[in-house]
């Protein structure tokens, strides 16, 4: 083999090396990512009753906390995926909570016209409050927050979920 | 160097430059899936800059720069009187803004990245006014929205006094 050929055959394997190294780091990446789960915060949000309600009620269950408003296009997109998620994981074990910054009455007419099938709440402050809490700095919508059934948040999303996403993080965490 | 061993030592070189990217890539994509989904989405006073409010020959102007990647909702803009309160002000003029239909909200306007400015037409009636009360709320395109906002802007200073996020 000539110098030449020796050395670029060098930097080829060199350079693998440093792609084999890279996707290993991002598999243990991942593998410490789904494993570092974070206590849930206590939080207290308010029923369509005005009674409070705490997250550690729902502990046992696999919980999705979907922060909502009838003023968030984004967020009544996605309701129909989380109605049906309810619906179909349910007596598996898994609970949505939807708290939203709203209007009671906005809400329960909204709630009504949706078919909404889990539990909300509807008091401005209360579930801002919550939002900042648990991450959410800028107030934003929707913002979904998922609690495993030993109360440890693994998961949080800013912006609307996907179907086959959520599906298939509700599946993968009512098989733990 | 024979032709198949140039050939070979190319798609070797070719695949050397691009696994490394794919890997840095999988890996930022996997810490990101797993864990907090965000869009990097700007403080809503940084999205919808709300400009001065200022007393003109006609009467009042105000408006917002909306920075690009975001939109404000027209009908859910609306200007009162705060000091005095009792005070009525005229309709404001609206710049027209974009048409967009939402299933849930039916045909609305929208203001895209952009200056957009707000006329108050009625310079002896608004001569009094010190404050006015402005709400708006709007979207970022990446798809979250911010929560209705309302300031208290106060027109001599040409300063927002108190903040609220608020409906």
């Amino acid at each position: 083999m000539r110098p030449s050929t020796r050395k670029a055959v060098v930097i080829v394997v060199l350079a693998l090396a440093g792609a084999l190294g890279g996707l290993w780091t991002s598999h243990v990446m991942r593998g410490d990512a789904t494993t570092s789960a974070t206590p849930a915060p206590e939080i207290t949000l308010t029923d369509l009753n005005g009674k409070p309600v705490s997250l550690t009620q729902y502990r046992g269950k696999l919980l999705l906390v979907n922060f909502w408003a009838t003023w968030c296009a984004p967020c009544l997109k996605e309701i129909p995926l989380i109605i049906n998620a309810q619906k179909r994981y349910g007596a598996q074990g898994f609970q949505v909570i939807g708290p939203a910054l709203d209007d009671v009455k906005d809400v329960q007419a909204l709630a009504a016209k949706l078919g909404i099938n889990y539990p909300i709440m509807a008091d401005f402050a209360s579930a801002d409050a919550a939002m900042a809490t648990l991450g959410n700095k800028q107030g934003a919508l929707p913002f979904s927050v998922f609690v495993d059934q030993k109360g440890n948040i693994f998961k949080t999303v800013l912006g609307g979920l996907r179907e086959d996403d959520l599906n298939s993080l509700i599946e993968a965490h009512l098989s733990k | 160097m024979n032709a198949p061993n140039r050939l070979t030592l190319a798609l070797l070189l070719a695949a050397s430059c691009v696994l490394p990217c794919l890997a840095v890539a999988g890996g930022l994509w996997h810490v990101q899936g797993s864990t907090n989904d965000a869009p990097d989405i700007l403080a809503v006073d940084d999205a919808f800059q709300l400009q001065p409010v200022e007393h003109t020959r006609q009467g009042l102007k105000l408006g917002w720069y909306v920075s690009p990647g975001y939109y404000l909702y027209r009908e859910r803009i609306s200007i009162a009187a705060a000091e005095p309160a009792s005070l009525t002000l005229p309709t404001p003029v609206l710049p027209t803004g974009e048409k967009h239909h939402d299933e849930h909200f039916g045909d609305v306007h929208i203001y895209r990245g952009g200056r957009y400015d707000v006329e108050i037409i009625g310079a002896k009636s608004l001569a009094k006014l010190k404050q006015v009360k402005v709400s708006y709320q709007g979207c970022a395109e990446s798809g979250v929205c911010y929560p209705p906002q309302t300031r208290i802007v106060d027109i001599v200073t040409l300063t927002s006094t108190t903040k609220s996020n608020t409906p």
